[in-house]
This record gives structure tokens, sequence and C-alpha cells, in this order.
């Protein structure tokens, strides 16, 4: 595996890529309604020490490697379950993510077209990039990030005239309870879901701090989660709540003289881009877990089986979409263990057994000075 | 060995790729029968909906006139169903995406929104900036039958009227689907739609744009007369333009103001147990037109002029807003939102001690008229 | 003695000392090729001095061989008992060439007759004497018709490699650029040459470089393709990864940013190594005209690029699957036009793109004259009555015709942008725009993972701030190129000053 092979700036763009990749769905947003911002904020915030806690295990393991951070903290057979644990959770967002998408271009645009095919068709892209190495995957989400501000930002130019600032009030009326439990669903979908972004840090330059890339990543994300949201809101008023794919909506509204209308499919292969990358990463991800699990040395050649297992994975998780869409609510209880426990137990223990080695490592530095 | 593993690979590639080929959503365009506008009415023989659908029929023909509309009418007990029921009368799919205005008939708004937009809104193909309109006719589905006087489809001609009715006539705006949807679930605020109707001028048809109708929780119970129509746009900031007749003393309107601007500011006060609505209406506007023999300008000037429509559009506003008060008790200004979302729990005492939340509230209307131009003329003619 | 293979005469020196036994060693080996003349010459003075100049007929300069070869050895006045080493004293007194070597090494001998020197032999000498009296009929210097340019030089490369080398080193003249010449092809023999400026280029690229041309074991070599193909990056990718030129500035230009010319002898195409993906866009005249032009030339033929692979596409999604993106007079006016059209919009789409193919070789390979016909022809056809005859509708002629001039603007890419047209228009056809997306994220991931001698051909990779951008999308102002393209160069710093000297 070529180390470093990955810069600061590209994983920063593959986060925000990972995060912008849920802003096509609502999902839990709709019970907050208009106080929906609020909720992104406070997940936002409630993800940033969760993020430093990520990026402090890595830092256990001198060559940023996930794996070898766990076996320092837990030792090798916990690391190793813990491995195969977290590829089953990369795995199972990779499905969801790739479900929605394809629900959604099913829905919106090809009634005709069968679910398996629109999936295999997307996996198949999916599958090619991540043949390629991470570097690839980099590389793309980098040179690709500017498209998707400058999209999202013309949306919102464009949308200006419509949008209307009442939309938002009253803030914060009975309605703290829901607030804070779209919070809770948002930090589990999308930005808890960055535990997943951890393998890529194996391959950036080691003099690299972590916690600022991780930041900058979440926060850019956050920002285009929040214009968006905001967006849809202001445009769209009550009715943002009402449907599954807000964005897509707020944008058809767009009409800028006759004819600079119905752009909303070009938003869709905006945002699908956006899904591209995070399949990739859950794929990226599971095939590091499953190769550190399994004591593979490559993980490129894990790719291709971790794209079937995740269409497959995807297709029988649900049976429609709207089943997919109110499971969302339940997701947090079954993803928090991944993105808050496990992480803090590792936290914790790797912090005091580094806090005892180097205790030891003095006391030991002390008894050769006296003798 | 490896020879068999690569051509049994490639069997299997093969294999997978036949899930890509099958253009399920491929549709030639000239497959479709463009949409323009439908119209529902009560049903007949039993059936809850009778629908009518206005779609394009065009020729292959570049040198004809391509906007020729033909109808086709079904009923069924849902809209979708009356849709799916009218296709067996027409030869190609219904394509709904240019669908512009939905007709509804004054009985199916009494019956309520609510139920009859579910499908609009649902459906991906139907676009959610799809105008309504209440038809004024006995049914709505006639309108679209009309042979009217240039061969453009009628919703098209439906549509560019309400567009230019903001800008010209202040009287009469649509609502958009979306917009309407967000009304019917937000508190304290009732829907209100524009009618229209055929009009026979020595036997050439043609449309009219009316004055709004009221609805409440979704239901319609009535109509503004036209004068109530326009200072209802007033009292909800839908001016773009339109004119402003006035004149200097009661009773006699002969001065006509062109709107340039209008910016209306709705704002709720509330102190103790009084709630007021304070409406501040900015206009400026042109002195376009002076019917009578005497120089208005000279004799009193502009201020004078100013302070007379102010006195008329205020005395329009807040007559449209008590007459629909004591009429209809339907907050179709919005006054109770506006409430809501500054005092959210004084809106919540309003509303649930039961009777007219809109009778409870006290309204101030402060309006200032600013003349910025005389026109082409800044004297009259003939002194 | 037996020769052991035709074009193999690794270590064989020159057997005999007797002349006549030589000279039919020689015609041995050039048994069959009448072109190879032997001239028997003895001086008048000495009777024992007798020579052979051996030579190909056409390749030599018969003046100078005349002048400067023959007339200089009859004048020349031998020592009466011969000389010790007769070859070097008629190299160094008895000829005026200016390359005189002495050599006994058959391989020498047989490669500098094929190759337009002539061998002369003595009586009585195991070795020979090669000297230089190269004339061949060549090209003169002409603007190459690929590359034309508006303002800037118009000279190009020619076929021969001296020549062009000669180019160069009159554009660059500086010890520190390095010609080094290898040999390839078995049969052809033709000679190369590495060029480089040594404080400049980068030694990975350059060890690659040499290590994949040891590498090369190739029957004939005619155009500079042939080594390229064996030595380039993915060779089985339709993108280019060694660039190619005819134009001497261009190559200048390129060693000066750190790259590495391969000359190759009979072809006026000149190979740079490493070439990167927005060099298909960047033309010399960028450089020479105003700063502005050049810019928005460069990001016009990125976007001509893009439109060209794109457009059938972004037609065909738009037609056939996502109508509601179509405003409705836009619609109503493709519908009606497309009323009575046999064929449905995808094979609507092939065809027109196919037709255009053919014009296009047909126009490439055909004699001018006829070019003309072929035009109104196919302008007649494909255009008017093609649509009056609703074989067609209107919108594709409009929109393959865009597409056309689109891709004649990067002509470069053709063929790779042909490749990706089709691709495209199948991967719309089963999921309209959202296969397009696929198919341009799919060629997005081919193009970055690709590299050229170790540098992705992307520059995005490795552009890190403003000042290694300032020549891809846009050209800037020469004042403000402080730096050469990153990864390429050892010395970063193109000029510190801002292109004003101090002081």
């Amino acid at each position: 595996m070529n180390k470093r092979e990955i810069t600061a700036k590209q994983v920063i763009a593959a986060i925000t890529f990972f995060l912008a990749g849920s802003s096509l769905v609502a999902g839990g947003t709709s019970m907050a309604q208009q106080d929906s911002w609020i909720s992104i904020v406070l997940a936002f915030l409630a993800t940033i020490p969760m993020t430093w806690v990520y990026s402090e295990i890595l830092l256990f393991s001198p060559k940023r490697d996930l794996y070898d951070a766990a076996v320092f903290a837990a030792g090798k057979p916990a690391a190793k379950i813990l491995c195969a644990l977290y590829a089953v959770y990369a795995l199972y967002v990779g499905a969801l993510v790739i479900r929605i998408f394809s629900e959604f271009i099913h829905i919106v645009n090809m009634l005709e077209t069968p679910i398996i095919s629109i999936t295999a068709a997307m996996m198949l892209s999916c599958i090619y990039l991540s043949t390629k190495r991470l570097y690839v995957l980099g590389r793309v989400a980098k040179f690709t990030l500017p498209f998707l501000f400058l999209s999202i930002s013309i949306t919102i130019i464009f949308s200006l005239k419509d949008m209307d600032i009442i939309n938002l009030l009253p803030v914060l009326y009975n309605n703290t309870k829901p607030v804070i439990k779209t919070a809770v669903v948002l930090i589990a979908i999308p930005f808890g879901e960055t535990v997943i972004c951890m393998p890529m840090f194996a391959g950036v330059e080691h003099q690299e701090k972590i916690f600022p890339i991780f930041f900058k990543g979440l926060f850019l994300g956050f920002l285009f989660l929040l214009a968006a949201n905001l967006r849809n809101t202001l445009v769209l008023g009550y009715s943002a709540s009402l449907f599954d794919f807000p964005s897509y909506e707020a944008v058809s509204v767009i009409s800028i003289g006759d004819f600079f209308t119905r752009i909303e499919v070009f938003i869709g292969i905006n945002l699908l881009l956006a899904g591209f990358i995070k399949i990739c990463v859950s794929i990226y991800s599971s095939c590091f877990y499953l190769s550190k699990a399994f004591g593979y040395d490559d993980y490129v050649k894990l790719s291709a089986p971790c794209g079937l297992i995740i269409i497959t994975l995807g297709i029988l998780a649900h049976s429609n979409s709207a089943e997919m869409f109110s499971w969302l609510n339940y997701h947090p209880f079954y993803s928090l263990p991944f993105q808050v426990v496990i992480p803090l137990i590792l936290f914790i223990i790797g912090k005091i057994k580094q806090h005892s080695l180097k205790a030891g490592g003095s006391a030991a530095a002390g008894r050769q000075a006296a003798s | 060995m490896a020879k068999l593993k690569k051509i049994l690979s490639a069997v299997l590639c093969a294999a997978m790729a036949m899930h890509l080929t099958g253009c399920w959503d491929y549709h030639e365009i000239e497959m479709y029968s463009i949409v323009s506008g439908i119209a529902v009415d009560k049903g007949q023989n039993g059936y809850k909906y009778h629908v009518t659908i206005e779609y394009l029929n065009i020729s292959g023909d570049i040198n004809e006139n391509q906007n020729k509309a033909l109808t086709v009418e079904a009923d069924g007990d849902t809209v979708f169903d009356a849709e799916r029921e009218s296709l067996k009368k027409n030869d190609k799919k219904f394509y709904f995406s240019n669908c512009k205005i939905l007709l509804i008939s004054e009985d199916i708004a009494g019956d309520g929104l609510k139920q009859l937009l579910d499908w609009f809104m649902r459906d991906a193909e139907l676009r959610t900036t799809i105008e309504v309109v209440v038809s004024k006719e006995k049914t709505a589905g006639e309108i679209l039958h009309a042979q009217s006087k240039n061969q453009d489809p009628i919703a098209f001609q439906i549509k560019n009227i309400i567009s230019d009715a903001s800008y010209f006539d202040a009287a009469g705006q649509s609502l958009q689907l979306y917009e309407i949807v967000d009304i019917l679930n937000t508190p304290g605020e009732e829907v209100s739609l524009p009618g229209i109707r055929l009009k026979n001028d020595n036997g050439v048809t043609s449309l009219e744009l009316m004055p709004n109708a009221v609805f409440k929780s979704g239901r319609l119970i009535g109509w503004l007369s036209d004068e109530q129509s326009k200072y209802y746009m007033f009292a909800r900031d839908r001016i773009n333009g339109g004119i402003i007749v006035t004149g200097m003393s009661p009773g006699k309107n002969d001065i006509a103001l062109e709107i340039f601007k209008n910016r209306t500011y709705i704002t709720p006060i509330v102190e103790g147990s009084k709630v007021t609505v304070r409406l501040d209406v900015e206009t400026t506007a042109g002195y376009a037109e002076e019917n009578s023999n005497q120089n208005y300008l000279d004799m009193y000037g502009i201020a004078a002029v100013e302070k007379r429509a102010d006195a008329t559009l205020k005395e329009g506003i807040t007559d449209v807003i008590s007459a629909v008060t004591k009429q209809y008790g339907s907050d179709i200004f919005g006054f109770g939102k506006a409430v809501y979302d500054k005092y959210p729990s004084v809106w919540e005492k309003l509303s649930q001690s039961g009777g007219n939340p809109l009778g409870k509230m006290n309204f101030e209307v402060n309006t200032n008229v600013k003349i910025i131009n005389t026109a082409v003329t800044s004297r009259k003619g003939g002194d | 003695m037996q020769v052991k293979n035709s074009d193999d005469f690794t270590d064989i020196k020159v057997p005999f000392k007797e002349l006549e036994l030589n000279i039919n060693y020689i015609k041995n080996i050039f048994a069959g090729d009448e072109t190879i003349i032997a001239r028997y010459v003895s001086s008048p003075y000495n009777a024992k001095m007798r020579f052979c100049l051996v030579y190909t007929d056409g390749m030599v300069n018969n003046k100078l061989l005349n002048d400067d070869v023959i007339c200089p050895l009859l004048k020349y006045r031998f020592a009466e008992n011969g000389e010790e080493d007769t070859i070097g004293t008629i190299a160094s007194n008895a000829t005026f060439s200016n390359s005189a070597e002495k050599t006994a090494d058959m391989e020498e001998i047989t490669q500098g007759i094929v190759y337009g020197d002539t061998a002369l032999f003595a009586d009585g000498c195991q070795s020979a004497l090669m000297l230089n009296t190269k004339g061949w009929a060549t090209r003169g210097i002409t603007e190459p018709e690929s590359e034309r340019v508006l303002r800037g030089p118009r000279e190009g490369f020619t076929e021969s490699i001296l020549e062009n080398l000669s180019m160069l080193r009159r554009k660059i003249r500086t010890p520190d650029l390095k010609m080094e010449f290898m040999t390839f092809g078995r049969r052809t023999k033709t000679k190369t040459c590495i060029c480089y400026i040594k404080s400049l280029a980068n030694d990975g690229i350059l060890n690659e470089l040499k290590q994949r041309l040891k590498k090369v074991d190739i029957d004939g070599v005619l155009d500079s393709n042939y080594i390229s193909e064996i030595i380039r990056d993915s060779p089985y990718v339709p993108i280019k990864t060694v660039g190619s030129t005819e134009r001497p500035d261009i190559v200048a230009a390129k060693l000066l940013e750190g790259r590495i010319a391969m000359f190759v002898d009979g072809s006026p195409v000149v190979l740079t190594v490493p070439h990167l993906f927005i060099e298909h866009f960047q033309s010399d005249e960028d450089y020479y005209i105003n700063y502005y032009f050049a810019s928005i030339g460069r990001l016009l033929r990125i976007m001509a690029f893009f439109l060209s692979i794109s457009l059938p596409a972004i037609y065909l999604s738009l037609v056939s699957f996502h109508q509601e993106m179509l405003p409705t007079a836009l619609l109503i006016s493709i519908s009606s036009s497309r009323q009575g059209v046999p064929f449905p919009s995808a094979l609507e789409t092939l065809l027109m793109l196919v037709v255009f193919e053919t014009l296009r070789e047909a126009g490439a390979r055909m004699p001018g004259i006829m070019g003309q016909t072929l035009s109104i022809v196919g302008a007649l056809v494909i255009g008017q009555a093609a649509v009056n005859a609703k074989l067609v509708s209107a919108p594709i002629i409009i929109v393959v015709s865009l597409m056309a001039i689109c891709g004649l603007m990067v002509v470069r890419l053709k063929g790779f942008s042909i490749i990706c047209r089709f691709f495209l228009i199948l991967a719309s056809c089963v999921l309209g725009l959202y296969g397009y997306l696929m198919g341009i994220l799919v060629i997005l991931v081919l193009l970055f993972s690709m590299t050229s001698f170790g540098v992705p051909i992307m520059p995005d990779v490795y552009a890190r701030d403003f000042q290694d951008y300032k020549d891809i999308y846009i050209r800037y102002t020469w004042k403000g190129m402080i730096k050469r393209p990153v990864f390429l160069s050892k010395d970063p710093v193109r000029q510190s000053t801002g292109g004003k000297k101090n002081g």
C-alpha cells in the first residue's frame, strides 16, 4: 500500500462531499420544519468534539493507521473484531446512500427503470473509481468540489427572488423537542458518519495535523448542508418538510425569464456526484477495514466484492421508500455505538495506556539515571 | 485454464451488462401529447371528478401554427383515475410537465383544496409551479372548450393574463401550487385564488380575469368585488404595477396614478391583550392622467394629490379588511401568520379562544403615496 | 567468411590487408545492392598507393567527393616506400573533408556507407577512413501544415535530424542543452536524439525515459510514433501521454519548462515528455499574443472540447429522458420537427455521427480539388435534403454541426473525443443525464488516474496555489509567471524578478 498517496486538501474535499452527499434528502429534518437549520447547527457543534476524539485515536498510531491505533488501545483480537464491525457499518452506510440515490432517480425521473439497474450502473462507476486507489478518489473529489459549490451558489442566487425570510419564523416556538430530535438524527446521518472517513488519514502526509483537516472538511460540508437547507426552507416554506427531496423541488421553482427554468435535473446530477464520492469513500473504508481484519495486504482487490455487497444490502435493506425514510429516524440507535460509544471507549483506554507508558518511560529513565 | 477463466469472466460481464441495456425510460418526444392545462369539475354518473385535459395538437408541418389545442374529458373517483381514463380517448400518453394551469370549478373548490391538490403535488411529472384558478363559469371544463379569438391554447392564454395582471391591473393574482400548499399548512393564513370567466363580445369569445375568491380552511366561501380584490392585493403586498384612481374631492374619480413600485409592511403590535396589526403601504407612482378641466397640479400641488391618493388607498384597504372580517371571517391577508411569526403565544390565545381571530385584532393602515414624476408633460396641455 | 546476419556485424573488424579482398567482402555484404559504388583510385606519383572509395550512389554529394576527397588524394605526394600509416596520413594530410575518422569496425563502416559517408580503403591497411560526404535532397524548411500560427515563427522541422537539431540549437544557445544520440530499429538503424536542458530537466523523468528506451526492440522506426507507442504510459488508453510537435519554438519552450524532447531521424515530428492533458489545449500562439486573448482562446478550446463530447449525449438525454427540462416553446418545436421521422432519436444521433465522421475522414484523405465536391454533397445530403425528406429531424443536424465545429477547435484530441462521444451517448441511452454524469465521472477518473512518466497528466493534481494555475486554464502575463510548472523541473523558478533585470 502506498502511504502518503493523498493530500490534506483532497481529504478535506472528500469529507465535504461525504457530508454534502446527504443534503439531497430531507431525512429527519422534516420534524423540525422551519427550525431545521437550528438542528443542523446543533448537530454540527455536537460533532466537533467527536471528530477531535477521532483524530486523537488516529494519533495513537505513528502511521495514522486506525487498525494500529486500535491494536494499541485494545489489543490485537479486539482490534480485528472492531475492524470487522466497522467494515459492516461502512458497507451499510454505502448501501443506504446508494439506495437513497437510486430511489431518488427512480421516483423523480426514471419511473420505469428497475431500481436494480440504476443501482448497478451507479455501482459500476463507483467500483471503477475505487479500483483506481485512494489518490484518484482524492483528486476527483478536489477537482469537482468547486463545481458543487458553484452550483449551489447559483441556485441560491437565482432563487433569491422566490425567497421569503418570513418562512423561518417563528423561531423555536413550541418546537424545541423536535429540533433536538432532528439534531440527533442529523448527528447519525450525515455528521457522525464521518467516522467512516478515518481510514483515509493513513494515506496523508504524517506531518499534517489530523484535527484541522477533519474540521475543515466538516465545516465545509456543514456550510453546504446549511445553505441548501436554508434555501429550501426560504423558498418552499412549509412544503420543504413535505417533500422527500426538497432540494430538487426548491430548485424546480427557479424561473429566470421564460428560458432559464427547469434546471433541477442539473442539481440532481450535481448531488449525485456527491453521492458517488460518498459511496466510494464507504467502499474504500470497508475495504480498508476488511483487509485489516483478515490480514490482506492490498485493499484494492476487495473493492469489487464490497461494491456488490453494498448493492445487495441496498436492495434488501428496505422494501419501499416510505419505509426507508421513516427508518432514517431510528437510525441513531443503530449508528451511535459506532459513532460515539466505541470511539470514546477506544479513546479513553488509549489515553490511559499512553499516560501509563509515558509514566513508565519516565520512571525507567529515572531509574537509569539513578543507576 | 487461464483462457477458460478469461472467457468465463467475459461471459459473466456480458450477462451483467444485460441489466443496463433496457433504456426503460427512453421515450420519444413525439410520442407524447403535451398537456397545457387541466380543468377539474364535479363528476357525473356517480364519479367524484370530471377532468378535462387540454393538450397541444402538434403537426409535423413547420409552417403551420403549432399551438392548436384539443381537449379530452373523462370521469373518475380520483383525479389520477380520471386522467388515466382519459388516456383511452387519446392515442398518445399525456405529458404533464408543461401543464401551466389548473382550473377548478366553484363546487370543487367548495369541497376543499387539500384532497384535490394531493395528486398534483405528489406526481413527479407535474411541476409545483402550476397556477391554480377558479372558474366562474358553471363548469371549469367549458372554459377549456371555448373557441377563443386567437388560436393559442386556453391554458397558455390564462397563464399570460395572470402574469400580466400583476403589472397592469393591480388585481386578481394567482398562487402557484407550492405556495397554496404552504398556505394551507400555515396557521393564520388562508388561500385566495383569482377567478376566470368567458366573455362573449359580439360573438367573439375571450377570457376575463375575475376578482379573487375567498377560501376558508381550503374551502371556497365567497368572492371579493373588483375594488376589494385590488385593495386586497395592496394589503397582501402583491402589487407590481397598476393604477390608483383618485380625485381631489370625494366621489369624483378623475386622477389616475400609475404605480411603479409598492411595498406593504405588516407589523403586529401586542399591547397587553390588545393585538394591533399595522400596515405601512409605501407606494411610488407617476401622475398618469388628469381627467378634468382644471389643472390640479397648479391648483393644489403634488403634495395635495399625494394626500388624496393616501386617503383613497387607506379607505380602500380598511374597507376590504373590515368587509372580509365581517363577511367571511377568513384571514386571506395572512395577518394571523404575521402575529404567529412574531408572538406565537399570543396567536395561540387568539385562535384557541374560539370565534374569528381576525375580528379580535385591530388594524392600523398607514399609506404613503409618493409621486415621482408627471409623465412627459409637467403642465397641462392648453394652458 | 560467412556473414552471420544481414544486419549484425558487431565486433567484426576489417578482415584483410589486401584492398581487393576487402572490397569483395564489402560487396558481398551488399550483394544485390547496385547503388553501392566502389571507385578505385591510385596515386599518379606512386603506383603502389592504391585506394578504393566505397559509397552509396545518391546519398553522397558528388562535388564534395570529387573536390575534397579524390582531387587532394590524387595530388598528394606519398612517400616513395609507402607510408607507415597510410590511412592516418590521408586523414591528416590528403583530404579536405571536415570529418575523417579511422575505423576498423565493420559495423561502423557499413552504417557509414548506407548513411551517405564514404569509406576509403587503402591497400595494405586493415582499417578504413570514414569521410563525411553526406549530401542528399531534403525538403526545405516550411511552416508545418497542421500547426499554423497567425503570429510567431514560421519554421518547422524537416525530415533531417541534424537540421532539426540545428534549428533547436539556434534557439537555445547554452552549453546546458544536452543532446544524446541513440539508434533504434534493428533494420532501419534510425538515429534518434534526446534533448534536454541539464539544469532544468527532472532527473527522475530523464532516467525513466532512458530506462524505457533501453527496452525498445523494434524492427524499424519510420516515424516518431513507432517509439512513442512503445515507451508511453497506459498504452491502451486513447489519450496521448507523449507530446508531439513539428515546431522548433514549441520544443524550445517545452525544454525551458524542464521537459525532455526526442528527435527521430526521418520524421519532422518531435516527441516531448512528459505530456500533460492540458497541453492539448495550449497553443504556441498563446504565448505570442496578448494574454487576455490567449486566455479566452484557451478557455474556449476547453469548452469546445467539453461540448464536442457532450452535446449529442445531452441532446439525447433531454429529448428522450428529461423532456421536463425543455422550455415549453422548445419542446413544441422539437416535437413538431420529430413528427414523422422514422428513426428513434438515439439511432438518429448515432447515424448522424457516423455520417459526420465519414465525411471528415473522406475530406482528410482526399486530394484538395475534390474537397469542394465533398463539402457540397455533404452539406446538401445531410443538411437540407435529409430534413426535407423526413429522414432526420432538424435539431439533430444543428446539434451535430455544432459538435463538429467544436470538435474542429481541438483537433489534437480528435481520437479521444470520438470515443468519449460514443461512450457518453451509450451511457445516456441507458439512464439519461444520470448516465451521462456517470460517463463523465468514468472519464474523469480515467484522466486523473493516468500519469506520463511519473507525472499525473491532470495539472490540478499538483497545483497548490494560484501560481500553479497561471499557465493552465488561462495564460497569465510573462511578468507574473514566476515559476515553471511544478513536478516537471528541478529548478522551479523561471524568473524571480518579474521579467526585469535588477539594477
